[in-house]
């Protein structure tokens, strides 16, 4: 790794994961003015170029391409730049969502009526009783079908997935929490001292639950970019329309779908989606291990 | 006695999760749009798409039971139903996983136990899995424990501080990507297995094995070197080497026992864990285990499949918790008192 005399390494790790982050960021928010090209214009006389630097004698990479181009002659290099966008995207829908969800069903079932306490004890059961992806997938198969499913590309149908089955684990967390602080002495105090529920909700669990919910958000934001990735390994569609026909969309998932298909003529299309979601998914968990 | 009413009252509990995974994976997918009969299985795609006339059809749903309504299917999979011969035919109360909508002809707990004629049961599907995780739990334990160990004798060396970075980026590379190293690594540099797997052949399964074991291994070092220290760290450590003890000795007396306390905890629900793991990466190598059947099945929308796989994880992993718990009750003293 890269150590040098007298420097922390871990503080220099931290610093670098920062930085892709920072990166990837400014690439989603200027995706149109950094991207050379427009990733849906084809060129159908230059399909599946390798990228510019690879030279073989039937065919070389071109200049203007810098990362080659896919099957109907679209440039990749815009295409990764646009999947940052896609990524961020899903990030900002997925995340607040489920977060939302999480936060108000484990408060209620915390410090409401042992009848919810009891529903959402259940719930929890059956979800964590299989793997979360089994219900995820189920979910993108039921919504890339219907109109909300549409908006955004199809992007919408995986952060919604995301979202309805994710908010479970951080539930969870937090109600195990939230059943400790009730028990701690100031709540008590507080609740002497005449603070209603509301004012207690308010007042006092925030700075308590703040440390957890900042942890599940590092952790989450990579596993949405990989979970998109994944269906895009597996081979799964999120934008199917009614026809039964399917896109891909402009994402890193996308890509890799587009990739997987034409791994024999040109593998390097999945080359730079992937290094995409390692640098990201790295440097958020080198994040996250400094949190903790 | 106790102990008996104890298992009961859990058993009943995990009856009641079983039902209700079925009912609300049986509810979501019978909500995706779209029947098993949308996309031609393989053989009848390469004949020139030959669609399934409407008498086929009628047939078919009759066969399936998707003309009754949804509740009745549900009981016809769960407990069981007459059908139009007469007969009632037994359901997942029996451990009938119902006719698989797509491979016609076969029920689901034939794809996944029945091996292919004349092997032996660990060429099933359920073998497959079964193999997969074992071997990948035996690399966690067998190379996580030492090297835990190892580096909380040597805490903070040049080695302790190399195997936790090491580990660490290990495992956090997604699934996937680590995968694609592997290939390139084993495949084409080393050159020991060829690109497309085949399975029947152990040396092949150095992969999926390899990528299952890197994250509970991260966890494995670092939970048994904190085990170790902790242990290490105790009064009654010092009064052994004060009333003359070596290292070694007390390390192998006192210290490793009291360590393999927090390791045990931390081994005996990673098979549960690798169970969860095992599905996602069998789908990324189309390893024929379970995890394939169910990415198969839901693409093409094979209810009975999808059921049928869902309890059995949902029930092994019940089951698997379920034994935990009463281990724990059995042998911690303080837990039986309750």
């Amino acid at each position: 790794m890269m150590k040098r005399p007298g420097k922390n390494p871990v503080s220099t790790r931290i610093w670098l994961s920062g930085l892709t982050i920072g990166l990837m960021t400014l690439l989603a928010l200027f995706a149109p003015i950094i991207s050379p090209y427009d990733p849906t214009q084809m060129q159908t006389g230059i399909s599946n170029h390798p990228p510019a630097w690879y030279k073989t004698p039937g065919k070389s990479g071109l200049p203007e391409h810098l990362l080659g181009t896919d099957l109907l002659g679209r440039d990749i290099f815009s295409h990764v730049i646009h999947g940052a966008r896609a990524a961020m995207f899903l990030v900002l829908i997925a995340i607040p969502l489920a977060l939302v969800i999480g936060v108000i069903v484990a408060v209620t079932a915390g410090l409401g009526s042992s009848f919810v306490e009891t529903i959402f004890l259940r719930l929890t059961d059956v979800v964590s009783s299989v793997p979360s992806i089994m219900f995820t997938v189920i979910l993108v198969f039921i919504l890339r079908r219907t109109p909300v499913g549409q908006i955004f590309g199809g992007l919408i149908t995986l952060a919604l997935s995301f979202a309805l089955v994710n908010w479970v684990g951080l539930a969870r967390l937090l109600y195990s929490s939230v059943i400790r602080i009730k028990q701690l002495e100031f709540m008590e105090a507080s609740r002497s001292l005449g603070a209603g529920t509301f004012y207690q909700i308010f007042k006092h669990l925030p700075r308590h639950l703040a440390h957890l919910v900042i942890v599940w958000v590092v952790n989450s934001i990579p596993a949405v970019i990989l979970l998109e990735a994944l269906l895009g390994y597996i081979g799964i569609q999120i934008l199917q329309v009614a026809d039964g026909s399917s896109f891909q969309d402009l994402s890193w998932g996308g890509l890799i779908l587009l990739g997987r298909t034409q791994i024999n003529r040109n593998p390097f299309i999945l080359l730079p989606p992937t290094l995409c979601i390692l640098f990201i998914s790295m440097s958020f968990s080198i994040l996250g291990e400094y949190l903790k | 006695m106790q102990l008996l009413s104890f298992l009961l009252q859990r058993l009943a509990r995990v009856i009641l999760i079983l039902v209700s995974v079925e009912i609300l994976v049986f509810l979501l997918v019978h909500a995706i749009p779209g029947s098993p009969w949308d996309t031609p299985p393989n053989q009848l795609k390469a004949l020139g798409n030959v669609f399934m006339d409407e008498a086929t059809l009628a047939r078919r749903n009759q066969y399936f039971g998707f003309n009754l309504p949804l509740w009745r299917q549900f009981t016809r999979h769960l407990i069981g139903d007459v059908h139009e011969n007469g007969d009632f035919i037994c359901g997942v109360v029996c451990g009938n996983l119902g006719p698989s909508n797509r491979q016609t002809g076969r029920a689901v707990q034939d794809i996944l136990f029945k091996p292919p004629e004349g092997q032996s049961m660990w060429n099933s599907r359920f073998g497959y899995t079964v193999r997969l995780i074992s071997y990948a739990f035996a690399i966690v334990a067998i190379t996580g424990i030492p090297l835990g160990v190892a580096s909380a004798l040597w805490a903070k060396s040049r080695f302790d501080q190399n195997v936790a970075s090491l580990f660490t980026i290990l495992a956090s590379i997604p699934v996937f990507i680590l995968g694609l190293l592997e290939i390139l690594i084993f495949a084409s540099w080393l050159k020991w297995i060829k690109v497309l797997p085949d399975w029947s052949q152990p040396k092949y399964w150095i992969i999926p094995t390899i990528l299952l074991a890197v994250v509970p291994l991260a966890s494995m070092i670092r939970i048994t070197r904190a085990a170790m220290l902790n242990a290490m760290g105790g009064e009654y450590i010092r009064t052994a080497r004060a009333k003359g003890l070596t290292r070694a000795k007390t390390i192998w007396k006192h210290v490793l026992p009291n360590a393999l306390i927090s390791i045990l905890s931390f081994l005996l629900p990673l098979f549960a864990e690798l169970l969860a793991a095992s599905f996602i990466i069998e789908g990324i190598f189309g390893f024929p285990g379970f995890g394939r059947e169910y990415w198969n099945a839901i693409a093409g929308l094979d209810y009975s499949m999808i059921l049928g796989i869902t309890f059995i994880y949902a029930c092994s992993i019940a089951l698997m918790n379920l034994f935990l718990e009463m281990t724990y009750k059995l042998f911690d003293p303080r837990l039986r008192a309750q």
